[in-house]
């Protein structure tokens, strides 16, 4: 249910809503999880401020030529890409062009029926910083968020851990029956696993084969 | 730098100009180590990139500050070798800058001078050594607490405190006629040859220094260990006990006394029965409580084996006849900081829960306050300690099935760690 403005009528929501910022502050007591809020402010209107997190995952060079997803195991994503803490009060400078993973530092923990997007901060946005590709939060998920970071600007970008880089916005969605299986619980940026994809098995089978003529 | 200097002297004396160069240099060397030495300069120790111990550093910071008034800068030091350690120098800085100035000229004495008075100079400087292998387990890093006892040990002179201790008179006097009797080192006598003993060659006044000089040697280190075992103990409870016993595990310890330790059965014997007897743990059924009385019975049975020859036996010996007055004076100190049973059942279980459920325990509803609370880092351990020795099946259940155990119990690590990391940050924001 919610109220609308002056002499409009009280609309029944049928589907998908974001959540009130009551809503939010109600379910953060039960079984939503964003933890810690440092700040009460933090929480708005459908949205959780969420900040940057102290590890990092960035890009090195490497004798790599090109990156075929099908053949990229564990071993060869570490060699050009490698983790990193920065401290608390240390910081992490991005070049323009330049891309780092990071992470949220909150951990979030959705229930069943409540799902979430990941939005950058329109400040940071206007300067150059995009923090995320992949945005949708599934119901049920847990962990810290990987950011992908990009510096689009033309200016290197000073990242500090706890600074507040974006929102989680939160959405009501069809409860899921039960708790879905981790593949892990992240506390920090995770590596690409895109060469666990079953699909690459199925389009390497419809490559055409040889044939003598 | 002492010794560098000297050295200079005397290759150089004929070259005063490059002598004055080279010390110069010197100095400017260690003044650079000197400022290194901090926490932001890790990564020239380390090999690695990934550093956990960046996230659980200022929460030892505040844990050692609980028991010391001393400055100090504390510097964990990855270690190839699988062992953990403590390093610890009392006025390093100043010392070394002492040094300094004694080689220098007028100018850069008086800065020297001026940067030793400075108050920002640390008592103590510190470093923990720990086994890179256990970088990624908040759950063996546990072992710390250990190391971290002797800091507070050397800091707030706890064994100068205990002396004087009197060595066992009676093994004492049966060491003492032993060496007397044998025969000297690398001399076998042939049969019927008149035996050559100590005595034909040295007095027994001057065996008997001997044999008190190694003893009391050895005794200082023994009991230093249980200093540090019993700190730790009532420093973090049970999770000291479960770090120690694994650490153990993993190094595959034989159960036998050094110079420098006693024997393992002993001192996992005596953090039990501190557990048991001082802090009240094991009076109740609970899970915790089990696998700890459970622990009890077998360590009981492995040190009812321990054997001791010569100084192991008199320092053994002179332990057990004090161990009581002992363990009095080293509880003194902790008493205010102990991880009762009490304080285990009050901030344990709702840690654990969250835990349990996957859910990185940062922070508990704290009913007095009606509002959330950071989780202690101390409770955070034990929760995890707990669910690995009591429950891991039920953590372990939450991942699909193609994640491999060993990734399943790193989670549970990351998890601690993300959990004593925020917490901490929790608590200083507020």
């Amino acid at each position: 249910m919610i109220t609308g403005q002056g002499n409009l009528p009280k609309r029944e929501l049928t589907g998908a809503a974001v959540l009130s910022r009551e809503t939010l502050m109600n379910r953060l007591k039960k079984d939503l999880i964003v933890s810690p809020i440092l700040e009460p402010s933090q929480v708005g209107d459908g949205s959780v401020d969420i900040s940057l997190g102290t590890r990092f995952i960035r890009s090195r060079p490497s004798r790599m030529t090109k990156i075929d997803f099908p053949k990229l195991d564990k071993d060869s994503v570490r060699d050009f890409q490698e983790s990193v803490v920065v401290p608390f009060g240390d910081e992490y400078i991005l070049h323009p062009r330049s891309f780092v993973l990071g992470c949220t530092f909150e951990f979030i923990a959705l229930p069943l029926d409540i799902c979430g997007f990941v939005l950058s901060r329109s400040s940071y946005g206007r300067a150059g910083l995009l923090i995320a590709t992949a945005t949708f939060v599934h119901p049920g998920w847990r962990g810290c968020l990987t950011l992908e970071l990009e510096n689009l600007g033309e200016v290197p970008i000073i990242l500090q851990p706890l600074s507040s880089v974006g929102q989680l916005v939160l959405l009501n969605a069809a409860e899921l029956a039960k708790q879905p299986k981790a593949k892990l619980i992240p506390v920090g940026p995770t590596f690409t696993t895109l060469d666990e994809d079953p699909r690459w098995k199925k389009i390497a089978a419809l490559r055409p084969r040889n044939t003598l003529v | 730098m002492d010794r560098r200097v000297q050295n200079l002297h005397t290759t150089l004396s004929g070259n005063p100009r490059e002598l004055d160069d080279q010390i110069a240099f010197n100095a400017k060397v260690a003044l650079r180590i000197i400022s290194a030495v901090h926490q932001q300069y890790l990564p020239l120790l380390h090999a690695g990139s990934q550093r956990n111990e960046y996230l659980i550093h200022p929460s030892i910071e505040r844990a050692v500050e609980l028991f010391t008034e001393d400055s100090f800068e504390l510097t964990l030091v990855p270690d190839f070798e699988y062992n953990y350690g403590f390093v610890g120098k009392e006025h390093f800085g100043s010392r070394e800058i002492e040094q300094l100035e004694k080689h220098s000229d007028q100018n850069t004495k008086a800065a020297l001078t001026a940067l030793r008075d400075k108050s920002s100079l640390k008592r103590w400087i510190t470093f923990l050594y720990f086994p890179v292998a256990d970088r990624d387990s908040a759950l063996n890093l546990c072992v710390l607490a250990h190391e971290l006892g002797h800091f507070v040990d050397r800091a707030k002179e706890i064994y100068q405190k205990l002396l004087p201790i009197e060595l066992d008179e009676t093994s004492f006097d049966e060491l003492v006629e032993a060496r007397c009797k044998a025969a000297p080192f690398g001399i076998k006598p042939k049969p019927g040859d008149k035996q050559l003993t100590f005595e034909t060659i040295f007095t027994k006044p001057g065996v008997q220094a001997r044999c008190y000089l190694s003893c009391t040697e050895m005794l200082e280190k023994w009991i230093r260990e249980i200093i540090a075992d019993v700190l730790a103990v009532h420093a973090i409870g049970p999770a000291s006990y479960f770090a120690f016993h694994d650490f153990l595990a993993c190094v595959g310890a034989e159960n036998v006394a050094s110079s420098s330790h006693p024997a393992s059965a002993f001192r996992l014997q005596l953090m039990l029965e501190e557990l048991k007897e001082t802090m009240g743990y094991m009076n109740s059924s609970n899970a915790i409580n089990s696998v700890l009385a459970d622990a009890m019975l077998r360590v009981q049975a492995d040190a009812s084996t321990d054997s001791y020859n010569d100084e192991a036996r008199v320092v053994h010996k002179t332990i057990e006849k004090n161990l009581s007055s002992l363990l009095a004076k080293i509880r003194s100190v902790v008493s205010n900081y102990s991880f009762s049973a009490q304080k285990y059942q009050d901030s344990v279980p709702a840690v654990l829960d969250r835990l349990r459920s996957g859910i990185a325990p940062i922070e508990v509803f704290d009913a007095q306050l009606q509002a959330m609370v950071p989780a202690s880092m101390v409770a955070i351990l034990n929760a995890g300690w707990e669910l690995y020795k009591t429950d891991v099946a039920c953590f372990y259940d939450q991942f699909s099935a193609d994640v491999p155990q060993m990734e399943r119990l790193v989670n549970l690590n990351h998890l601690l760690f993300k959990a004593v990391e925020a917490s901490e940050v929790f608590r200083r924001w507020k």
